[in-house]
């Protein structure tokens, strides 16, 4: 399935939650959500929990905070 | 300025018409007049096995009931409530299977009324799920569900209840779960024999009529949140949907034509409150929606806050179930890893699934134990090893695949990770470590073929977060890797196999070769292998060669380096350069450029401190290894280290005679707490100067590094 960060688009296994995509996309920002430091939106700015499941062509943003 | 002092009265007297007015049109959103009627809807999903804010959540339900602008207060949940926290999932006492009990409780005490079944629910099988459905004070709905009754175990779910107010409003409350591109909602799908999921969108337009007969209808959704804002502005006539799935945090309710949409996040980190206020025809005239953080509120209530606590007492009881019995110790990530990777490739679940895996990787970062000491083996003891709530992902790819990314993990990580089940493998590198090829064996050492191709299973963060390819997309099986080693060790593998299979000390199922090759400046030569064979069970030439140098360079009576800072199974050459870089394929500790830390320490008290160590198991005792002309016994009796003597120069040592020692800093603080000592000092050079400088001097590096330092003396057969 597709998804994307950033308008980057992402390839992941079908069932993929939102940490596994943030992963994939960069580990260091996976971090810096975890840790709080940065946070991940959906389209319409909602916050996205990282044990969410995603659907295909989703789109995310990271926001520093 | 003037302004303001001439027309002073004229503006206070505007703003307290606006503050007024404020106070009007906020109040009118809420006021219970004779006229209009406020339903309140509380509001949770994605509970996860939360247990702790269930008190908080009944507190608040009470408060609502209790102010008289509600006419009634509703609490609902959008589904999956199970999977997440041990005490729920694994909730099996006295043999009893009462897996999701706790949270089914908790919400029962809570005062929900309503619920959808998510995905997650049907993560304990259908038996399971009908015994919590019955449990339960209050109706779990699913509406886009078929039933084959020869077949399916499930007593078939409401699709929707009607709720009515005390003021007579009626409320038409559907619940629907999402599906997947194979038919089925996220779970293990052996769990959904005889079960047809409908396409949810379909299945709420079925149920639209019920908008004509009842004053509101709202919608329990567990799909995410994407999938309602769509669903709100392809559908008219949904008053509300209360969504979970995507665990998005819908701080104010969004608006979508007219459909009211929201999600509370997950894991009970809020509730969310729906306020719908109907007019004197029972007309919906208003509605908003906001979340309250769960954090913020204090007042809990404390009947409820005793029953968790006794849950919480249970976790004790559900992590003690024994699963099998252990008589040695399983010792190290290469032996934990392998009992993972198999337990994998051996899973029964997995079987059910109509999968057969041909091969398991696990990476040395996800073991977060490094032994499994022996007794019994416990639900704790999978969870200590992974915590991590992994599911498996399961991908085909080539043997060629494989490598590429078994080369790509070892490059990143300058290290030997993945740990296989199904084949071994050898990585070769030249004399610095540059990696010149991984070569992929099966069981009976022949080399795989690169086109073959695997039904490869990997943990979710492998699967997420290395860089691989694969000859399809991959799928996320809904199946926990920690309920594949329970399963493995409690239904797929005797005590003795056990034993056999992961407590022996070379269960090594991958080989780093240092073959020749490289360039550019050496620091010294070896005439004789250098090796790290053993490393924990007899002299090696590795320890050898670094004792000598700490001794050398520092000028102590006795210099060590200990067994646990070798790298493992490593043999360097003999007739080759070493260069810089050699050196750190040898010894692990150099990445840390530790310095080396000189005291001066009795005998007595010496050999105290390496007897404490020998006795530490990690992947193995930390045996210390001593410098030329130092030699030393370990007894052992019935197994167990008895006692420790080391000879200097063929005498034992002194018990009250003062010696010179120098040892690594980082492992020196372990020997420091089993005796005292006087006056340290902690060297300028790391050890890896230290090295360099002894290489520099002595040039070649002969046979002197093979002695045999250290004799096991083994006292059971005596006795």
């Amino acid at each position: 399935m597709k998804a994307k960060i950033n308008d980057q688009t992402i390839e992941i296994f079908k069932g993929a939650k939102i940490k596994d995509l943030l992963r994939s996309y960069s580990y260091q920002k996976y971090k810096e959500v975890k840790k709080g430091t940065a946070v991940l939106k959906d389209s319409g700015g909602n916050i996205a929990n990282l044990d969410g499941e995603i659907n295909n062509n989703q789109k995310y943003y990271i926001f520093s905070k | 300025m003037s302004f303001l002092r001439n027309n002073k009265y004229i503006i206070i007297f505007f703003t307290v018409i606006i503050v007024i007015l404020s106070l009007i049109i906020f109040n009118n959103r809420l006021a219970h007049t004779s006229k209009n009627k406020n339903i309140m809807i509380l509001y949770s999903n994605d509970e996860h096995g939360s247990l702790n804010n269930f008190a908080k959540i009944a507190s608040l339900k009470e408060k609502y009931e209790n102010d008289d602008r509600y006419d009634d207060v509703i609490l609902v949940s959008a589904g999956d409530a199970f999977s997440g926290n041990p005490v729920v999932d694994q909730y099996i006492i006295n043999n009893k299977d009462l897996r999701g009990k706790p949270i089914i409780d908790l919400m029962n005490k809570a005062g929900y009324q309503l619920s959808v079944l998510g995905n997650h629910e049907f993560d304990y099988g259908q038996k399971r799920l009908n015994e919590n459905i019955e449990f339960a004070n209050f109706p779990l709905l699913l509406a886009n569900i078929k039933l084959d009754k020869d077949i399916a175990i499930l007593k078939k779910p409401p699709p929707y209840k009607i709720i009515e107010t005390k003021q007579g409003i009626k409320l038409a409350f559907v619940g629907i779960v999402q599906i997947n591109n194979n038919g089925y909602p996220s779970t293990l799908v052996s769990n959904l024999e005889g079960l047809e999921f409908l396409s949810p969108s379909k299945t709420v337009q079925n149920y639209l009529y019920l908008k004509d007969k009842n004053d509101a209808f709202i919608l329990l959704s567990h799909n995410g949140h994407s999938w309602n804002l769509n669903l709100a502005r392809y559908l008219k006539n949904i008053d509300v949907i209360i969504g979970g799935h995507s665990h998005t945090v819908v701080e104010k309710a969004v608006q979508v034509e007219d459909t009211l949409v929201t999600q509370a996040g997950s894991n009970l980190d809020y509730l969310g409150k729906i306020i719908l206020t109907f007019d004197q025809n029972n007309k919906l005239v208003d509605s908003m929606g906001e979340l309250i953080d769960l954090d913020k509120i204090k007042f809990k209530k404390d009947e409820i806050v005793d029953i968790i606590n006794s849950y919480q007492l249970d976790l004790k009881v559900v992590l003690n179930r024994e699963l099998n019995y252990l008589n040695s110790p399983i010792i190290g990530v290469n032996n934990i890893g392998a009992l993972m990777t198999d337990a994998l490739r051996n899973s029964s679940k997995i079987e059910e699934m109509g999968y057969e895996i041909d091969i398991a990787l696990q990476n040395v970062g996800g073991i977060r134990a490094d032994k499994i000491y022996p007794g019994a083996l416990t639900v704790g003891d999978v969870y200590e090893i992974e915590p991590f709530g992994n599911n498996v992902i399961i991908y085909k790819m080539t043997a060629k695949q494989i490598k590429d990314m078994l080369a790509i993990s070892y490059i990143i990580g300058n290290s030997v990770d993945l740990i296989p089940s199904g084949l071994n493998y050898e990585i070769i590198v030249d004399l610095k470590g540059k990696l010149k090829q991984i070569v992929l064996k099966d069981s009976d050492n022949n080399e795989i073929d690169n086109n073959k191709l695997y039904i490869v299973a990997l943990n979710q963060y492998v699967a997420s977060s290395y860089k691989f390819k694969s000859k399809n997309e991959g799928e996320n099986i809904q199946l926990k890797v920690s309920d594949c080693i329970i399963d493995y060790l409690e239904n797929r593998i005797s005590s003795n196999e056990l034993k056999n299979i992961y407590t022996k000390k070379n269960l090594n199922r991958i080989e780093l070769k240092i073959t020749k090759g490289g360039t550019g400046q050496k620091v010294a030569k070896t005439n004789v292998d250098i090796s790290t064979i053993e490393k924990a069970h007899a002299s090696v030439g590795a320890a050898n060669l670094m004792a000598d140098a700490t001794s050398f360079v520092l000028d102590v009576d006795i210099g060590a380096y200990p067994s646990s800072q070798l790298a493992p199974n490593i043999v360097y050459p003999k007739n080759s350069p070493l260069y810089q870089k050699s050196l750190d394929l040898i010894y692990s500790s150099f990445a840390h450029h530790n310095n080396v830390t000189t005291v001066t320490v009795t005998g007595q008290n010496l050999e105290k401190m390496l007897l404490e160590q020998a006795r530490y198991y990690k992947e193995g005792p930390v045996m210390t290894h001593l410098s030329s002309s130092t030699r030393y016994t370990v007894e052992l009796k019935k197994d167990k280290i008895n006692d420790i003597k080391i000879y200097l120069n063929g005498e034992r040592l002194k018990a009250n005679q003062k010696y010179s020692f120098a040892i690594n800093s980082y492992v020196w603080k372990f020997y420091a707490e089993a005796a005292d000592y006087f006056d340290s000092t902690v060297s300028q050079k790391t050890e890896k100067e230290i090295l360099l400088e002894y290489l520099k001097e002595i040039e070649t590096i002969d046979s002197s590094i093979l002695e045999k330092r250290v004799e096991i003396i083994n006292k059971n057969d005596a006795e």
